[in-house]
């Protein structure tokens, strides 16, 4: 396997404090990469970073072997790199339908797609995200679920080879959680190589086929979900440096 | 710490207890009982809900439906300032200090609500014995100081209303192994000297399952386990929550 995306110390800082430090990793194309930590850790200014939100205070980030620092922020979409954001803001005024073929017209497609097709784009879309039948509505309707439905529709309707998904499952029941989990994994069946932040660990340790674990901005482990919760380092992390000592004993 | 039901004389008794921010729910269905004078902890992962169990609690947060039934009567909906009237304090996450107050000035801020002049001197006398080292920076801008005596300024504001239930949440976040160990040390002085029942959150799990007898695991704002803390000390099911595996 190759690498589509691939972080060589990558570092972010927020005055004195390194959110993210020095941190490497590759996903390989195809896959589900996880990335996890305690609160803090710094996840989203990963994201943020990958998703060129943020500038990079240190490192690079390459996408299919293109350093990603001197590609305008604004032409990411274009490339190939869709995200969903935690707090979703869909455009209150437009529909359901509306709101995703947005996606299309301003990434990839819409260099060469009308807006006829973009909106065809934006139905298949849909359908695949299960939200066919609401596609007329306007989007204040949807309930949170719905939303974040409408969220991964959007960032999917770009195109991506990579999605950036980030926190698709908070606040959502028990059943919406294993439906959006089948949707993620459905997702990257169609090829769509998937780096996911979850707080839910029971979907993203079972969703991924490796995770990266995250403390105080750096890495600490990186490796199989199975692999990474007997890490010692990740046990204390999460759990605090005496149950690590007991549990070691 | 029981589920509902567990006692008719429990000081604390939350049922089928939901709260949601906007649209999205963080708490169903919780059944919680604190019995006067247990400390109990309350463990998960990050996003469980343990902090909005706890706003919803001290009245910071209106429930969405369920009950909380204080020393027989109800208390949701009530509001935060009633709420520490009736005996309950929240040492919140990132301890919320007056930065530019100093030590004294924020520790008195407890006892706002409080009438008895003469018994908030003699709290006070109490806590500044109680912490040493905060007594000794008294006249310090809260803002001025290390994160283990912002912690117990927290803490000391929280014991300056007199609660009957001291509410902890992430006590050791960002503080020192021993400056942990001070502090534990203290609360389990207080809890001697006056009983305090007390409702902890906290990443260290070791060390609240040694201080609680008894704990519960939220997970994804559901109580998965109630247990004694002995039995959770050597239950898988601790690691599951926070690890998923």
């Amino acid at each position: 396997m190759t690498a589509i995306l691939e972080a060589r110390g990558v570092t972010r800082r927020f005055g004195g404090v390194r959110a993210v430090a020095g941190v490497d990793f590759a996903v390989e194309a195809g896959e589900i990469f996880g990335i996890i930590g305690p609160n803090g850790a710094g996840k989203t200014t990963l994201m943020n970073l990958i998703s060129r939100l943020l500038p990079l205070s240190e490192g690079e980030i390459f996408f299919k072997g293109r350093p990603l620092s001197r590609v305008p922020a604004h032409t990411i979409a274009r490339l190939g790199i869709a995200r969903t954001f935690q707090i979703v803001r869909p455009f209150p005024g437009l529909t359901v339908r509306e709101n995703v073929a947005i996606g299309p017209l301003f990434g990839r497609a819409g260099m060469r797609a009308s807006i006829g097709e973009c909106l065809q784009r934006a139905d298949a879309t849909l359908d695949l995200v299960g939200l066919g039948a609401r596609r007329d509505a306007p989007v204040t309707t949807l309930t949170l679920a719905g939303r974040k439905r409408l969220e991964l529709a959007r960032a999917l309707a770009t195109e991506p080879d990579v999605l950036l998904l980030d926190e698709v499952m908070a606040g959502l029941n028990r059943t919406e959680v294993a439906e959006v989990a089948g949707l993620v994994r459905d997702i990257n069946a169609r090829g769509v190589t998937i780096v996911v932040i979850e707080h839910v660990m029971e979907v993203i340790m079972s969703v991924s086929r490796r995770v990266l674990v995250l403390h105080h901005g750096e890495r600490i482990a990186l490796g199989p979900p199975a692999e990474v919760a007997q890490d010692p380092r990740v046990v204390q992390a999460y759990l605090g440096a005496r149950w690590a000592a007991r549990a070691q004993a | 710490m029981g589920g509902a039901g567990a006692g008719v004389s429990a000081l604390l008794s939350v049922e089928k207890l939901n709260a949601a921010y906007g649209d999205a729910q963080v708490l169903w269905d919780v059944d919680l009982t604190l019995q006067a004078g247990e400390i109990a902890a309350l463990l998960g992962p990050n996003g469980a809900g343990k902090t909005t169990l706890l706003r919803t609690i001290a009245g910071l947060l209106r429930p969405t439906a369920g009950r909380i039934v204080w020393d027989g009567a109800p208390l949701e909906g009530l509001g935060a300032h009633r709420t520490v009237s009736r005996g309950i304090a929240l040492v919140p996450e990132g301890r919320r200090l007056f930065a530019g107050m100093t030590v004294t000035e924020n520790v008195r801020m407890g006892a706002y609500l409080r009438s008895q002049r003469a018994d908030v001197h003699e709290d006070l006398d109490w806590i500044f014995d109680l912490f040493p080292q905060l007594a000794a920076r008294r006249r310090t801008q809260a803002g001025a100081l290390s994160g283990g005596e912002q912690q117990m300024c927290a803490i000391a504001r929280g014991l300056m209303a007199r609660p009957r239930l001291l509410m902890l949440d992430e006590l050791s976040l960002g503080l020192a192994p021993v400056m942990v160990d001070r502090i534990v040390e203290m609360l389990r002085r207080v809890h001697r000297e006056r009983g305090t029942t007390m409702l902890i959150v906290e990443q260290d799990v070791q060390m609240a399952l040694e201080l609680a007898s008894r704990g519960a695991i939220l997970e994804v704002g559901r109580i998965v386990r109630r247990a004694e803390a002995r039995e959770l000390m050597d239950d898988p099911r601790v690691k599951t929550a926070y690890l998923g595996l």
